[in-house]
């Protein structure tokens, strides 16, 4: 005689194998928006996912729209009235997400500052493509020093005005997490329980798959392998600042977009820096601010209340937080990391 | 007490399960290239399939190698190239993409992958 509980085994085993093989129960779609490659993943089972991904589409880039500094951007209307001295009136969530910039700006010692636009445009960094060319003069750069912070923009009776007519206002390190914090709120407020949108290796979470957790890579800044894995929670973002993303070269030198607001050069010291976070603008801000922090970056880190935070040294040592190696498997290989107390 | 029986159905049960497991493992990178353009659905490529695909975008040719489930972009008319810096996607999840040219691609599938990729 066969017993029951034998043959309940061998089918449960044989079950949990069939399960595995089940179809995939998230689908990934693609869109180009906020200037890059938009992923989002959602449920199979969830209705009307063009309805969700048109939706999604269109206040992404209307917000890639608002943010844009230069051109014909909404910014960059604002930059160009209030670098003439103008006083204007700000659509008022516009004048929140400034203000919300300055108070991060401020606590990150100014290593995080939207004041440095000028800076950014001498530098050749506000266009898709920087024309071929060489570094700016020494003396065109220190005409923008001190750089100018979002303090010179000033409330009157009447209106915004600016004083300090080298400001401009470049959201670029910012408007990607107030947009994807943004699209976490409509996804929420359609009933969107799961989904991950990831903006050119930024990414927010809701929610998670059936009996698991996001699993993010994150990429080595050198070579196309990964540093570790990380299981994020709904309701969190992963946001990542790296050296590789925008450069030049000129005279065998490589030159990358990631500027010091106190030298007005590229930050040095860091390849770099992967923070996770529940507040995705905040995300955002901190890994560029710790970015430029360099050798400071666990006292900065303090400063903005990340717990959460990788950092790859110019030597290629890798820094973490004790919160964050505690949320790490590296699976990957043997990477030496170091644990960091901010 | 076990019986001769019990023998038995263990013995099938592990038989089934390696059956299921070579199944599943021969299959498992049964990952996808996906290959989108900006204003188009996107097309879908077995990545255990080599081949090398040819896109046009505004900038021009765009060409993607695929081989032993990894892709590449081999070669794009843009100017930083950065695209082909990527070099290689291995894992699920890994993502390239040429903004210039308006193209991306992506290697999908696996529950064993990665959702997404930090970079």
């Amino acid at each position: 005689m066969i017993h029951r509980v034998t043959v309940a085994l061998a089918l449960a085993l044989a079950f949990a194998f069939t399960a595995c093989t089940r179809k995939a129960e998230i689908e990934h779609h693609t869109f180009f928006a906020l200037g890059t490659v938009v992923q989002v993943s959602l449920p199979r089972a969830l209705d009307d996912h063009d309805a969700t991904l048109r939706g999604l589409e269109s206040l992404l880039l209307a917000r890639e729209q608002r943010w844009r500094a230069w051109n014909t951007g909404e910014l960059a209307m604002i930059n160009r009235r209030l670098s003439a001295g103008e006083t204007i009136e700000l659509p008022p969530a516009i004048a929140r997400d400034l203000q919300r910039a300055n108070v991060l700006a401020q606590q990150s010692g100014g290593r995080f500052n939207p004041g440095i636009g000028k800076l950014v445009e001498l530098w050749g960094f506000h266009q898709e493509e920087r024309r071929a060319g060489s570094p700016p003069g020494l003396s065109g750069i220190s005409a923008l020093l001190p750089a100018p912070t979002l303090d010179a923009l000033v409330e009157t009776g009447s209106g915004w005005k600016s004083t300090d007519p080298r400001l401009w206002i470049d959201m670029g390190g910012f408007a990607k997490g107030l947009a994807l914090e943004e699209a976490r709120d409509w996804l929420a407020s359609r009933n969107v329980a799961v989904a991950l949108v990831n903006a050119g290796g930024d990414l927010i979470a809701l929610g998670a798959p059936a009996n698991r957790r996001w699993r993010i890579g994150i990429r080595h800044p050198r070579d196309a392998g990964m540093i570790a894995t990380l299981e994020a929670n709904g309701a969190e973002s992963v946001f990542t600042t790296g050296d590789y993303e925008r450069t030049f070269e000129w005279d065998g030198q490589k030159f990358h977009h990631i500027l010091d607001p106190a030298t007005g050069w590229p930050a040095e010291g860091v390849l770099s820096v992967t923070v996770l976070h529940r507040d995705a603008a905040l995300a955002d801000a901190a890994a560029t601010a710790l970015f430029v922090a360099g050798d400071d970056w666990p006292h900065v880190a303090r400063a903005l209340e990340v717990e959460h935070a990788l950092v790859v040294r110019a030597d290629e040592r890798i820094e973490v937080t004790r919160a964050m190696h505690e949320r790490l498997s590296y699976a990957y290989g043997d990477e030496s990391f170091e644990i960091v107390s901010p | 007490m076990i019986r001769p029986g019990d023998l038995l159905v263990a013995l099938a049960g592990a038989a089934l399960v390696a059956w299921l497991a070579s199944v599943i493992y021969t299959s498992a990178p049964a990952s996808i290239v996906r290959i989108t353009q900006a204003d188009q659905p996107p097309r879908d490529y077995r990545a255990a399939e080599d081949r090398i695909i040819r896109i046009e975008g505004p900038l021009g040719e765009t060409v993607i190698e695929v081989k032993e489930e990894r892709a590449r972009i081999v070669r794009s008319p843009c100017t930083q190239k950065l695209c082909m810096r990527t070099g290689w996607l291995e894992a699920s999840g890994d993502a390239a993409a040429c903004l210039p040219n308006r193209i991306s691609v992506a290697l999908l599938g696996g529950d064993a992958g990665l959702d997404a990729v930090t970079f």
